[in-house]
């Protein structure tokens, strides 16, 4: 199981507050197919306002592989000008 | 490509040649949005609302249609119904309704300046005449433009389908409170007991325009079969493909997007606002059609960036360490809900280690033009607070305030908010440079004062193809999808020389339609120079790969027998070791090696690094008027690895005086009716070239080892710290605490006259 | 409406064409002579994107009507650089990275122009000052003010050309 850290609003905007959830994932695809069965709503959003970082680091490629013990962090994406 | 090469080493990087395009600016040939002509062209004009709140009850076009020469007129009803779609505008995001309705009202206007009705005619004058004849009848409703008005329980609601969003749980009624985001972490109460000084307050700011020199203008031709072409300056034609097709349902590849020069742009033009309009004007006229906005269009219907009501309360030990922050922040989000409470939260103490801390954030609708990026969106509001905040702090400690923040800035190492890591971050390297700099200890007159600020920005990646082709000859063509906007040309042309090393004037950089290239973001969010300039590099690299690969054919050898140096293949086969393919050889017979040559990169990069700024500011306070005169400034950056210094001092200096505005000057000013009453230079006004002095610049070049040339983005750190470090040197030659921006002279000399 | 016809010199060029009264002369420059490096930012006169060359004497053209222009001489952007040579403040905006975005850059170097022609040795004061009615948002005005001066300087042959 990958251990899932949420940012704020996503927290409390999809997940009923919970910022620590778990999902059981291959990737960072089905991780967010996961997310969507806790937090309906989140996966047709999740790519224009989330990023997503895996153990400390922000993965644009959502092909890339989970370990069980991996961390995601969904960060709300932040727009620049 | 992904180690960080020796700086000593580089032939190109780091120097500063005449960028590609200069010639055909400083010329007067270079296309602008405003300037391309399309043949049997019309000239569109836009009815915009006299109101800033209303609900249209009826529009009769009736005498507009029946003036001579008017060949199409269009109204929100000629746009398709959307279903709510949250789509990317640039890097952030909107629901495509809402952009779709910020085009062109349909059963409300929500601003001073909405579009209601568009036409086009054979002629300017025509257009603007019938535009006066459509008559709209409009039920005038309540209006609020300030936040906390806004906010309070009998405000008049912007939305009724706008339910506060990052509130849990959701709310059953709707509210000019488009969202909350809170960021939290430790305990303030167990922080604040550790505090020796705590100090508090209220600081605000005022929205304030971009303030580009060029208006938003477009041209569209629309066919018959459906396709059309769109020429526009943006800061990315592939969004204007992309919310172009999504509002009026149309297939993307039926649209190209050719973009022209761009006239400043700062976040504001990663939107569209006239694109659909155009096209449906072409569509029912048949022929190509111009809308430009005038200067006043852009200031009463184009995005401001956000003000803001900041509250705030920080605490530090007696040693200066900083152990709590309490901020809460509210910023406009004008007509429709924006999402800079996001990085205005992210953005806050992210530069600072605060042990307990809780930032909140709040986007309130009101009765103004639709919130837009304004470089490093939402950062300089909040960031203008917590820099005010520190200096207060600093000097109850009496500790040198640069000392202040050193002790408390983050580095590389440290953790984020969101719990990763501080990659390769200069935040510390660029107070070191403000102590050391000799504007910090030079001394000062009467009525003057000095003011430092600190800021940070995250940047980012995203997006972007590029392609590198080698002429016949042996020159070089770089093709991205990334607008130009500052230089960028002469940065990817500089990149490209370094990787195939041949001389930076035998490439040439040219910025590709939609439909001659991939898909790239944005040029915004500090991105292009280090996303599309990977690009460029990792093509370029490529193409050096099929060099060495057609030389290896061409002398019957192995590829690990050819290396590549100054420009030429280099045989390392023994006994040949003095052969030599130039790149001109190599491409002359490319037809008979293998075929011509040329690589694409379309890649998605990460490895973007956060941004950090010092701003240090020269004031005289004059104490019989209130005018503030800026005496001298210094901006310090941490700008990874400067490809083409000019361009990066240049973000700097531009950053730094667009942020002096915005501390002195720059305020929309509304009348009682909510209409706009500055919508022009002469009292919306921006720093002119005798307000400011040099702006002396220190690049910290600190390079991010995930870029090929070590590139951290630059555009937007500059604007965050100027607010404070303004502010701040008032405060000090006035002797009494500016919290609110601007500064004009009247405020001045009001807190002047008080504090006596 | 009936057109005006007006006969003027553009750049040392004889020109004639058609305009309605109330046309000014930056936008019979830009819709009907193609004359498009003289920007419209403003169309108030406080940008100075417009600025031209009107019988010696700097104006912005969005502040003329095109009328006006009869029997005149108006020197635009297109008409700094001789033949295919840069004038002196071109090369230097150029040389100094003096432009960003590039869109205020034909109004400056008219305008720097027009300060040089008359006063060789501006001080930097009075560089800023002179430019004061052109807006640039994108340089914080530093490298435009240099580049003015390294022109200057070029222009005295104090320096050997860029």
């Amino acid at each position: 199981m990958a251990r899932v850290v949420v940012m704020p609003p996503l927290d409390d905007e999809f997940f009923g507050g919970r910022d620590r959830l778990e999902v059981e994932a291959a990737n960072l695809f089905a991780a967010v197919r996961e997310l969507d069965r806790l937090g309906p709503g989140f996966a047709e959003v999740a790519q224009v306002r989330a990023t997503l970082a895996v153990d400390g680091v922000v993965v644009p490629d959502w092909s890339t592989p989970l370990d069980a013990d991996s961390e995601v962090i969904l960060l709300p994406r932040v727009g620049g000008g | 490509m992904n180690a960080p090469q020796d700086k000593r080493s580089f032939r190109y990087v780091g120097t500063r040649p005449v960028r590609p395009d200069g010639v055909e600016k400083v010329t007067g040939k270079a296309l602008y949005g405003p300037d391309f002509v399309a043949p049997n062209m019309l000239h569109g004009a836009i009815l915009r609302s006299p109101h800033a709140h209303a609900r249209i009850k009826s529009i009769d076009l009736r005498k507009a249609e029946a003036l001579p020469g008017v060949k199409a007129i269009v109204t929100g009803a000629d746009f398709p119904t959307l279903e709510s779609l949250i789509m990317a505008v640039g890097e952030s995001s909107s629901d495509i309704v809402h952009i779709s309705r910020n085009c062109m009202a349909y059963d409300k206007v929500l601003y001073d300046g909405h579009a209601v009705a568009a036409v086009a005619a054979t002629s300017g004058a025509i257009a603007r005449q019938a535009i006066k004849l459509i008559d709209v009848e409009y039920e005038v409703l309540p209006h609020v433009l300030d936040i906390e008005e806004a906010l309070r329980a009998d405000a008049p609601v912007l939305h009724e389908d706008i339910f506060t969003k990052g509130v849990n749980p959701k709310p059953d009624k709707p509210s000019n409170a488009a969202l909350r985001v809170e960021m939290a972490k430790g305990d303030l109460e167990e922080g604040f007991g550790k505090a020796a000084v705590v100090v508090s307050g209220r600081y605000t700011t005022e929205p304030v325009h971009q303030g580009y020199i060029e208006p938003h203008a477009c041209v569209v031709s629309w066919n018959a079969d459906g396709q059309l072409q769109i020429w526009t300056s943006s800061q990315g034609h592939f969004a204007v493909r992309s919310l172009t097709a999504s509002v009026l349902g149309l297939s993307q590849a039926d649209i190209r997007v050719t973009p022209l020069e761009i006239g400043g742009g700062f976040g504001g033009k990663t939107t569209i606002y006239l694109e659909p309009v155009a096209t449906l004007l072409s569509r029912k006229s048949g022929r190509p059609v111009r809308l430009a906005m005038s200067r006043s269009e852009v200031f009463r219907a184009s995005g401001p960036a956000p003000g803001a009501v900041i509250d705030l309360k920080m605490g530090a030990a007696e040693d200066g360490t900083l152990v709590a922050a309490d901020i809460e922040f509210k910023y406009h989000a004008g007509a429709y809900p924006a999402i800079t409470a996001h990085s205005g939260a992210s953005s806050a103490i992210a530069h600072y280690k605060v042990p307990n801390s809780r930032v909140v954030g709040w986007e309130v609708l009101c009765n103004r033009p639709a919130t837009k990026a304004y470089r490093a969106p939402g950062a300089p509001q909040v960031i203008f607070a917590v820099e005010c905040a520190l200096d207060e702090l600093a000097g109850k400690l009496g500790i040198d305030p640069v000392d202040f923040r050193l002790k408390n800035a983050v580095r590389p190492g440290d953790k984020q908010f969101n719990g990763m890591p501080f990659g390769e971050i200069g935040y510390a390297e660029c107070l070191e440079a403000a102590k050391a700099h000799p504007h910090w200890s030079a001394p000062l007159g009467p009525n003057q004062g000095r003011g430092v600020a600190g800021g940070t920005w995250g940047n980012y990646g995203g997006p972007s193809t590029a392609e590198v082709s080698v002429a016949e000859d042996g020159s070089v063509l770089v093709t991205t999808g990334s607008p130009d906007i500052g230089g960028s040309r002469a940065s990817m042309a500089i990149m490209a020389a370094e990787t195939l090393q041949i001389p930076y004037e035998k490439i040439r950089v040219t910025i590709a339609d939609t439909s001659s290239i991939g898909f790239s973001m944005v040029t915004g969010g500090s991105r292009t120079t280090f996303a599309t300039g990977k690009a460029v590099t990792d093509a370029a690299a490529e193409v050096v790969e099929i060099l060495k690969e057609r030389a290896a054919r061409t002398w019957g050898v192995e590829p690990s027998e050819v290396d590549w140096r100054d420009g030429e293949a280099v045989c390392l086969a023994e006994g040949r070791t003095d052969e030599r393919l130039p790149i001109g050889r190599i491409a002359g017979s490319a037809p008979f090696s293998g075929g011509p040559i040329s690589a694409e990169a379309a890649i998605n990069p990460g490895g973007y690094l956060a941004g950090y700024g010092v701003h240090i500011c020269d004031t005289e306070v004059d104490p019989e008027t209130g005018h503030v005169k800026i005496l001298r400034y210094t901006a310090i950056q941490d700008v990874g690895q400067a490809i083409h210094p000019d361009y990066v001092e240049g973000q700097m200096q531009g950053g730094a005086v667009q942020g002096i505005g915005w501390a002195l000057n720059e305020a929309y000013l509304y009348d009682k009716d909510g209409r706009l009453d500055n919508p022009g230079f002469l009292d919306y006004r921006v720093p002119v070239a005798s307000d400011v002095p040099m702006i002396d610049t220190v690049m910290i070049e600190k390079a991010n080892p995930d870029h090929p040339y070590g590139v951290k983005g630059v555009g937007e750190v500059p604007i965050v710290p100027p607010l404070a470090a303004v502010a701040n040197a008032v405060t000090h030659a006035a002797g009494v605490r500016m919290a609110d921006l601007p500064l004009t002279p009247d405020r001045v000399y009001a807190a002047l006259r008080a504090a006596e | 409406m009936s057109k005006l016809q007006v006969s003027t010199t553009i750049n040392g060029d004889p020109q004639e064409f058609l305009c309605d009264p109330d046309t000014t002369l930056l936008d019979a420059l830009r819709e009907e002579l193609g004359l498009t490096g003289s920007k419209e930012g403003c169309g108030s006169g406080d940008c100075g994107a417009c600025t031209v060359i009107l019988d010696g004497k700097m104006v912005c053209s969005c502040l003329v009507l095109a009328g006006e222009a009869e029997g005149r001489q108006v020197n635009t952007i297109e008409g700094v650089a001789e033949g295919g040579e840069l004038h002196p403040v071109q090369s230097n905006f150029l040389e100094l990275g003096a432009l960003q975005c590039g869109f205020c850059t034909p109004g400056f170097i008219v305008a720097a122009k027009a300060l040089l022609d008359r006063d060789p040795n501006p001080s930097e004061t009075e560089i800023r000052y002179w430019l004061a009615g052109n807006l640039c948002r994108c340089t914080g005005y530093d490298k435009i003010v240099r580049a003015v001066q390294d022109a200057a300087a070029e222009l005295r042959q104090e320096r050997t050309p860029a």
